[in-house]
């Protein structure tokens, strides 16, 4: 008699596939997509489910979290300046105060239950999985609106092009959060398509643009909304440091502003007692 | 000028909690005294925060397209040059007017901005004998044709001034160290900021939100009416307030202890 059941391959083979598929299924059409999960992502994703949004996460790497584990240098110490540290004791997060308005806790501590915060609150990640172009419709104005992403396995792109075509497929959603960083890869497709002209990240006049980062958190084109260091990209704001306030806070923002455009978007319900998927 | 007083308008734009505004008034007043038409507008009747939504949007557009977003290659340029701005940079500067955001940090090309705002303010106003001006937190700048540079301002004189905050901290030139200490730090990859070593040299820097700025914006408001009144910019006699201080130790030792008009200009204050 073994400790566990006794469970043949095939039936984990069928296990896997048969939830993967019937969840992914469900999900071809959410309220929110968000690409990326770092720190903003997460906070945002968070947020959304909790308020009952249908929301998923897509991250191009196997691990959640982005750069939220280790602060700067590579140490696994990440600060956060007043009044972010509030957003810590909504995750039950320990911190402690080493001087006047700025707190340290440590990453892993942080982002696992920033990340298990959004998984309780019925977040679907869908993860090792590449962002490569956004889903265009025209809007109620006729203007072309963001409606969904396109997006494909993260080892396809490794592979050369010679050797392999295998199409990406398309997901919808009432809106799509850039939370990607610098990169700000929905804003930079949207660029790449003629749609817009992003300034870039600027890093000549680096005081106090967490301020900036997060009062520029919002809508950046129709269906888009910009979250985290990709804020900084689109609008040419100053870089920021090592400090992660702005990050927490600019997802708290950017959940707000989904909010507010799902609410007054015809026919949208919020999800009555969202909890965590089974 | 007018036979009357001049009429000096101050407009305020989130310029932090370093400046004590009845202390400002108080201070010209004592300066200029009766020459001095001085008022502190409200919000409410300033002409750079219009209550009309449709005419806030425009301003708020306006102002979002004097952004410098690139320094090292953007030039001054006219309106329609550049970029059209983001909505959501429209949406930020539109918060800005109505109060609802105050972050400082993007630079502005200050000439450009002035010409924003002149175009804001009633014709009936623009006038030698009314001087309107923005006590803010925006960083402005100007663009040097000599080296090819940005230049951050603390002040812009003209029709309206326009008085910076977060360039009395980011304006004038540090001690070399803190540029040595910064870039050492850079190299090295250790993520402690411009900001924070800035925070180390304490009360030798004008800090944000420091409380020697109600002084300095008494100093560049006088700077402001001197231009509008003379068209001179500024003084160059040692310990005259209203010298061009272009490093952080020049306007610290300007503005600690009493910081005074020189007798020239201390005529000129009394002539108004």
């Amino acid at each position: 008699m073994g400790l566990f059941a006794k469970v043949g391959e095939k039936e984990i083979s069928r296990a896997i596939v048969d939830e993967f598929a019937r969840e992914f299924n469900d999900y071809a059409e959410s309220d929110v997509i968000i690409v990326g999960a770092g720190p903003s992502g997460l906070i945002a994703a968070g947020d959304l489910a909790a308020a009952g949004a249908k929301v998923m996460v897509i991250e191009t790497n196997n691990y959640l979290g982005g750069g939220y584990w280790v602060g700067g240098f590579m140490m696994n110490t990440i600060t956060v300046r007043a009044p972010a540290h509030k957003v810590l004791d909504e995750l039950g997060v320990p911190y402690k105060e080493v001087s006047s308005g700025l707190f340290t806790t440590t990453g892993p501590h942080a982002c696992s239950k920033t990340i298990a915060r959004a998984c309780d609150n019925g977040v679907k990640f869908q993860n090792v999985t590449r962002f490569e172009d956004v889903v265009l419709r025209s809007g109620i104005d006729g203007q072309p609106r963001v409606a969904g992403v396109v997006m494909n396995w993260s080892p396809v792109a490794a592979l050369p092009h010679e050797i392999t075509c295998m199409d990406p497929i398309a997901v919808e959603s009432r809106l799509v959060i850039d939370a990607t960083g610098h990169d700000a890869c929905v804003m930079a497709k949207l660029r790449d398509n003629g749609l817009v002209d992003l300034p870039g990240h600027e890093s000549m006049w680096v005081e106090r643009s967490e301020d900036l980062i997060v009062e520029h958190t919002g809508v950046a084109y129709p269906g888009v909304i910009v979250s985290g260091m990709a804020v900084a990209t689109v609008y040419g704001l100053p870089r920021m440091g090592p400090t992660f306030g702005a990050m927490l806070l600019s997802g708290k923002r950017a959940a707000a502003a989904a909010l507010e455009e799902l609410r007054a978007t015809a026919g949208w319900k919020p999800r009555i007692g969202a909890k965590a998927r089974a | 000028m007018g036979t009357g007083p001049l009429r000096l308008r101050l407009h305020l734009d989130h310029p932090g909690a370093g400046v004590d505004l009845p202390r400002l008034c108080a201070e010209l007043q004592q300066v200029i005294g009766r020459g001095l038409d001085l008022e502190v507008v409200p919000s409410e009747r300033s002409a750079f925060c219009p209550a009309d939504p449709a005419a806030r949007r425009a301003l708020a557009q306006a102002i979002a397209a004097t952004k410098v977003t690139h320094p090292a290659t953007d030039r001054p340029s006219g309106q329609g040059t550049r970029r059209r701005p983001f909505e959501g940079e429209i949406q930020f500067e539109a918060r800005r007017l109505g109060g609802d955001a105050s972050a400082a940090g993007i630079l502005y090309d200050g000439f450009w901005l002035q010409q924003v705002l002149a175009a804001a303010l009633p014709s009936t106003q623009m006038r030698r004998d009314w001087l309107h001006l923005l006590l803010t937190n925006r960083l402005i700048g100007t663009f040097d044709d000599s080296d090819r540079r940005w230049h951050a301002r603390m002040v812009l004189c003209g029709q309206p001034s326009i008085v910076s905050t977060t360039g009395m901290v980011l304006a004038p030139a540090l001690p070399r160290d803190f540029y040595t200490q910064r870039h050492l730090h850079e190299q090295s990859g250790s993520g402690v900021l411009g900001e924070h070593l800035r925070a180390q040299m304490g009360e030798a820097v004008v800090q944000h939100d420091d409380p020697r700025q109600t002084q300095v914006a008494v100093s560049l408001t006088l700077q402001a009416l001197l231009y509008w009144t003379t068209l001179e910019a500024f003084c160059t006699t040692a310990g005259c307030r209203l010298v061009d201080a272009h490093t952080q130790a020049a306007l610290v030792a300007l503005h600690e202890d009493e910081p005074a008009l020189c007798p020239r200009h201390g005529h000129w204050a009394g002539a108004l």
